[in-house]
């Protein structure tokens, strides 16, 4: 039996992230009805921003590491409110195969910019470690798994006590009904995807870190976020934080193990399709009338 | 209803998603053989025939050619985290400067470069369309993960020889084919060898990307290992890597304190997992090497100097700021027609696949033909060049063509690729063919300069 420790550590510290990621995710979808499938693509280019910044030496490097951030909340929210509208309407399917469109536009975009040589990012705080259960445990990555825990506890704070969050609570459940009940639909619906779009922007940041600023792989990072998202139902932020901790450890213990550790990044999959299952057979064992 | 159909949709992409992303006869290689001076081969020097002058290429007539085109073609592997698109791209641009210097006799080189995404049935019907509707005569720089086993058969009943750079082991092992480089199996092994001199004891681990073919290209340092008394184990991880900690501990618990680590991937795939080995503290606790792709001024830029001296990459080709007169050359050529190409070894080989094709048709007298080129790409031998560590063939007489058979190792060291050992030759085993393959250069006068 190899010793999981490190990876235990490691895969907290991934899986925070994947939670982060994966509850902005599910906010954007409570209020707006929108799967964002660029939430990677969006995240990266913030993050290559930032690493052309630092490069350049034309700002403190502060200011670099924030525009990461601010990209991903002005890049989300310009989509929100050029795309939004026109797909309000629309089925669920059409508005997130609309940001495929959106996710292929950026992966061209920073292949043709950025694509050919190796890039790297190292945040102050990854020169921070210590040693915890033989694993090297950096500054980063406690900061992703607490900045989970504080966006998850934040959003649902937000959403149980402010306005705009009661009033995207509305949007959710119906957004016809809340329009005529005076609630300015499109303002909330931009808060949204603002803030989604910042915690893209932080994730993007953090990843680029753990996991390393490659285009491809932190533009299908997505997909780990995703599937913790769903795990959640795409309703619940406390499930699918759950589920990001989940993937990210699993997906790491796995890697001890050397029989399955070539089939470990299938761990996101497995999980979501295991999740629906039983969601599907719990929805079959229920009584017919007895939902709510 | 709507959540749950959008659930499913949703699943249905993951999955689409991950499928894009896969005794005797040779010399005891000990460690004190490895180390063995007879190991080590005095460096080519760019001298005579083969050196241009700045601004020069093929002719060197300063006239733009303008007669009818040669059309050559070219095929590169282009899927996340695998770009060989550089390397045709380099070659292309090697190309564009002969037209500009008078082409072939007057005749510019119409280069067709195609990009494929490791499907054997896409990569048959664009073999087809270069061969028979665009009808190129010759097929140069062409760097698959898989061409070579795919398309063998067809290039041989068209009488195709081409000059590529290698990948797949089907690229060494046929005589339809002959790269410029000794591609990731020879490569992987030359990594080997230098973790062993470095003191690499217990194991060697080797990683390559999970694609088709990678564990048989890790079996050479599996079998080094061995032959050397210690344990060889192969391993595959999909690329991107999107846990590199969590391999980058498991590569060490592999190969246990003291043992070694071969690394044979891109440099912008690689540059995560050596952060993450930097992050975790792991230099120190095994010998990292590579294979040659991260042979590349950008990669050593973005690494600290806790690495300086400590990963040894295998380079098939000389060190990109060698100062000698090809490197030089070709440097310019890529600033000048390819500057959004990376100065690095992928670089290095598509400029050699189109100096050694351009070298061998300027040497046609007579009709340009499909059978005349390839007659003179087969004929190709000890084309000299300060790239590389020994003169370059076509055709090894055996059946199998690793003509690039020796080179050296780079590490970085401050922000730099440095040379920190000199010309060797790749080990030969049980499982290759380089016995064989020497014992014909030498009796047919091959690889001398």
């Amino acid at each position: 039996m190899p010793d999981l420790k490190p990876f235990l550590v490691l895969g907290f510290a991934l899986g925070g992230v994947f939670a982060m990621s994966g509850v902005g995710l599910v906010v954007l979808y409570r209020a707006t009805g929108v799967l964002n499938l660029a939430y990677g693509a969006i995240g990266a280019t913030g993050a290559l921003i930032t690493w052309s910044l630092l490069d350049a030496g034309w700002v403190p490097d502060w200011v670099a590491y924030l525009a990461c951030i601010v990209f991903g909340g002005a890049a989300t929210l310009l989509y929100g409110v050029l795309f939004g509208p026109p797909f309000s309407a629309r089925d669920p399917l059409v508005k997130a195969t609309a940001t495929l469109g959106l996710l292929l536009i950026l992966l061209g975009a920073m292949q043709w910019v950025w694509g050919r040589d190796p890039h790297g990012i190292t945040l102050p705080t990854s020169r921070w470690n210590y040693d915890l259960f033989d694993a090297r445990v950096s500054g980063t990555q406690v900061i992703g798994v607490v900045f989970a825990i504080v966006v998850t506890t934040g959003t649902a704070v937000f959403l149980r006590v402010t306005k705009v969050g009661t009033a995207m609570r509305a949007l959710a459940d119906d957004r016809e009904i809340t329009a005529t009940l005076g609630v300015p639909v499109r303002r909330v619906e931009a808060a949204a995807w603002l803030g989604s779009g910042l915690v893209c922007g932080g994730a993007g940041l953090l990843l680029s870190n753990l996991v390393g600023l490659d285009i491809v792989g932190l533009t299908f990072l997505v997909i780990p976020a995703l599937a913790a998202a769903l795990i959640g139902r795409l309703h619940s932020l406390w499930v699918t934080l759950a589920a990001g901790f989940l993937i990210g450890i699993v997906q790491s213990s796995l890697t001890a193990f050397s029989e399955v550790a070539e089939y470990r990044t299938l761990t996101p999959f497995v999980l979501a399709i295991l999740a629906l299952l039983w969601f599907a057979t719990r929805r079959r064992q229920t009584p017919a009338g007895s939902s709510r | 209803m709507k959540r749950s159909l959008l659930g499913l949709i949703a699943v249905g992409v993951l999955l689409l998603a991950s499928c894009g992303d896969d005794d005797d006869g040779g010399e005891d290689a000990s460690p004190d053989e490895t180390l063995a001076p007879d190991d080590t081969v005095a460096p080519v020097t760019g001298s005579g025939n083969n050196v241009q002058a700045s601004g020069e290429c093929g002719a060197g007539t300063g006239e733009a050619a303008t007669g009818e085109p040669i059309k050559i073609g070219g095929m590169a592997t282009n899927i996340p985290g695998v770009d060989f698109t550089w390397i045709t791209e380099m070659t292309g641009a090697y190309f564009e400067c002969v037209n500009d210097n008078g082409g072939i006799n007057g005749r510019p080189i119409e280069y067709i470069a195609e990009e494929e995404q490791v499907d054997p049935q896409q990569i048959a019907s664009l073999a087809v369309k270069l061969v028979e509707q665009d009808q190129v005569v010759g097929i140069v720089g062409s760097t698959s993960l898989i061409e070579c086993s795919v398309n063998d058969d067809y290039y041989g009943e068209q009488g195709f020889h081409l000059i590529v750079a290698g990948v797949a082991q089907d690229c060494f092992s046929s005589p339809n084919f002959s790269a410029v480089n000794m591609g990731p199996y020879y490569s992987s092994l030359g990594g080997a060898q230098a973790a062993l001199r470095a003191g690499a004891e217990g194991t060697i681990v080797v990683v390559s990307p999970n694609q088709p073919g990678f564990d048989l290209i890790n079996s050479g340092v599996v079998e080094f290992a061995e032959e050397n008394d210690m344990e060889g184990v192969s391993i595959l991880e999909d690329v991107p890597i999107n846990d590199p900690a969590g391999l980058a501990q498991r590569l060490v618990a592999e190969a246990g304190d003291g043992g070694g680590v071969v690394l044979d991937f891109t440099g912008p795939t690689v540059l995560p997992l050596l952060q993450a080995i930097e992050q975790q503290g792991l230099i120190d606790s095994v010998v990292w090497a590579s294979s040659t792709p991260p042979n590349d001024p950008s990669l050593a830029a973005e690494l600290s100097d806790a690495w300086n001296g400590k990963f040894l990459i295998n380079a098939e080709f000389n060190v990109l700021d060698s100062g000698e007169p090809d490197q030089e050359h070709m440097n310019e050529v890529l600033e000048q027609y390819a500057p959004d190409v990376p100065l690095s070894s992928f670089a290095q080989m598509g400029y050699l696949a189109g100096r050694i094709a351009t070298d061998a048709l300027l040497s046609i007298e007579g009709d340009i033909t499909k059978e005349s080129v390839n007659e003179a790409f087969r004929g190709v031998t000890n084309f000299v060049s300060d790239i590389l560590c020994a003169p370059w063939y076509y055709d090894s007489t055996t059946g199998s063509n690793v003509s690039n058979n020796v080179d050296l190792t780079v590490a970085p060291e401050d922000g730099n690729m440095v040379q920190v050992e000199e010309c060797f030759k790749i080990t030969d085993l049980p499982g290759n063919p380089l016995d064989e393959i020497r014992a014909a250069e030498e009796e047919n006068g091959l690889n001398t300069g």
